[in-house]
């Protein structure tokens, strides 16, 4: 047990006593590793950024806005618009289909949207010559026609649009319904009913076509009906029918086929 | 530079701020270190590891009152990991709790052989006392006098470190006083001087 002694020499201690730091001999090569696990670190995480999938869908972001700025531009530097003055005009569209237009008609097409529907807008009149293909519409103001590969013409002016099938079949939609239109066939729209229009051309060709072919068309066009008309199956023709005259239609059915027809009561028989 | 700056700059993972607070504070925790252990090869590499705990956890953590002291706390858990991992291994044993160590840890405050041979010429009973009160301490006594009288810490920068409250770090310091004064017989104004040039160690 000690007791307070106020005669102990602190000062004496204080002088003599010379005390050893401890020295840290691998402090610099310690500061080395920590550093350069940091630095190493550090080009990780950048690595890493570029790899996220945040980052990813980033880039995938930013590429599709570039390429819908890129084809929003390519849509309308491709829009394509035909006008028509005083005179008719003849154009190839990008499937190589031929359209004759007529004075005072525009047709508005995209080159680009082209590749992938044959789709069309029209306001005024124009004949087409469609090649085969996928469907090929015209669009109007007033309905819509549709095709695969055929010849037809297109008139829309004010609030009429008439359709006239040349080859093939066209079908026509409008507010009022869908028809389909054959060979020779034309339909008028007002814009409430589409009325099939019974006017006939001055004159009907058929080429390689049988006899038979002829009736039906007869009986389509005069109203009447045609005897034991299976029988001319196999009979060739080529020439033509006056639709505006029956008489005149069997006169000429008469000389270019060597036959004779009875012509009575809205029947024909051939003798 | 303000330690609000230095902190800035180490949530940003800047490596001059790490080599900056690195070698402002590195020897005083390596000395601290050995006070814990004497593997120095223990203390070198709990110090990289704080360092490097630091980096990877900088967003996660809050600025602390006090950057040494909060580098000081965190280098003692580190070390007592580091042993625990060591008995671990070679005793193989698998259920080991840090508190398990950190209960049981030596304060080493031993004075430098050649220190006291010089020091014996002169005063050898009176340093040999000192060597003696202080050995008496209780390991948490030394490391309160340590960290206060060496390190210049406060009271609540000891306490993060000891994880002890404010009042328990002004106790044992009292108690750790008192005992010094009963053993050598000198007054506090003497005591305390040498006290700081004792831990210099």
């Amino acid at each position: 047990m000690h007791t307070k002694n106020e005669n102990i020499d602190i000062d004496a201690i204080l002088r003599d006593v010379r005390f050893k730091e401890a020295h840290f001999a691998r402090k610099e090569e310690i500061c080395i590793a920590i550093i350069d696990y940091i630095e190493a670190d550090k080009l990780k995480q950048q690595t890493r950024i570029f790899l996220t999938p945040k980052v990813i869908l980033r880039n995938l972001a930013a590429a599709a806005v570039a390429i819908m700025i890129f084809m929003t531009g390519a849509y309308w530097i491709l829009n394509t618009t035909v006008t028509t003055g005083s005179d008719a005009m003849a154009i190839v569209l990008p499937d190589n289909s031929d359209v004759m237009m007529q004075p005072n008609t525009t047709i508005k097409y995209n080159k680009l949207t082209w590749i992938l529907k044959r789709d069309l807008s029209l306001e005024g009149c124009a004949e087409f010559k469609v090649v085969t293909g996928n469907t090929f519409t015209v669009n109007t103001a007033l309905g819509d026609i549709s095709v695969l590969g055929t010849r037809f013409m297109v008139d829309v002016n004010g609030e009429e649009l008439i359709v006239e099938c040349y080859e093939g079949s066209v079908s026509v939609r409008t507010k009022s319904g869908v028809q389909i239109l054959t060979k020779d066939q034309k339909l008028h729209y007002d814009g409430e009913e589409m009325v099939p229009d019974m006017t006939w051309p001055e004159y009907v060709e058929f080429e390689d076509a049988t006899l038979y072919d002829v009736f039906i068309k007869m009986e389509d066009i005069f109203n009447v009906v045609v005897e034991d008309k299976d029988k001319y199956k196999n009979f060739e023709f080529s020439g033509f029918i006056v639709p505006r005259d029956i008489n005149e239609t069997i006169e000429l059915l008469s000389m270019i086929c060597d036959l004779d027809f009875e012509y009575s009561n809205n029947r024909i028989k051939v003798k | 530079m303000l330690e609000e700056e230095i902190w800035k700059s180490i949530k940003a993972g800047s490596s001059d701020a790490f080599r900056d607070i690195y070698n402002k504070y590195a020897d005083e925790m390596y000395r601290y270190g050995l006070k814990l252990t004497p593997n120095t090869e223990t203390v070198e590499d709990s110090i990289q590891n704080v360092f490097i705990n630091v980096y990877r956890l900088r967003n996660n953590i809050s600025k602390p009152v006090s950057l040494k002291a909060y580098l000081l706390g965190a280098l003692k858990n580190e070390i007592f990991l580091n042993c625990k991992q060591g008995q671990r291994r070679s005793e193989q044993k698998e259920d080991y709790d840090i508190s398990d160590i950190a209960g049981k840890y030596d304060f080493n405050l031993d004075l430098d052989p050649e220190s006291l041979l010089i020091a014996s010429e002169n005063n050898n009973i009176k340093l040999d006392l000192l060597q003696g009160a202080i050995n008496k301490l209780p390991d948490r006594q030394k490391e309160a006098v340590y960290l206060r009288y060496y390190n210049n810490l406060s009271g609540q920068e000891i306490a993060e470190i000891m994880n002890i409250n404010h009042q328990s770090v002004r106790s044992t310091l009292a108690k750790a006083l008192n005992n010094l004064r009963d053993d050598l017989g000198v007054s506090e104004e003497i005591l305390i001087p040498m006290l700081i040039l004792y831990f210099t160690l």
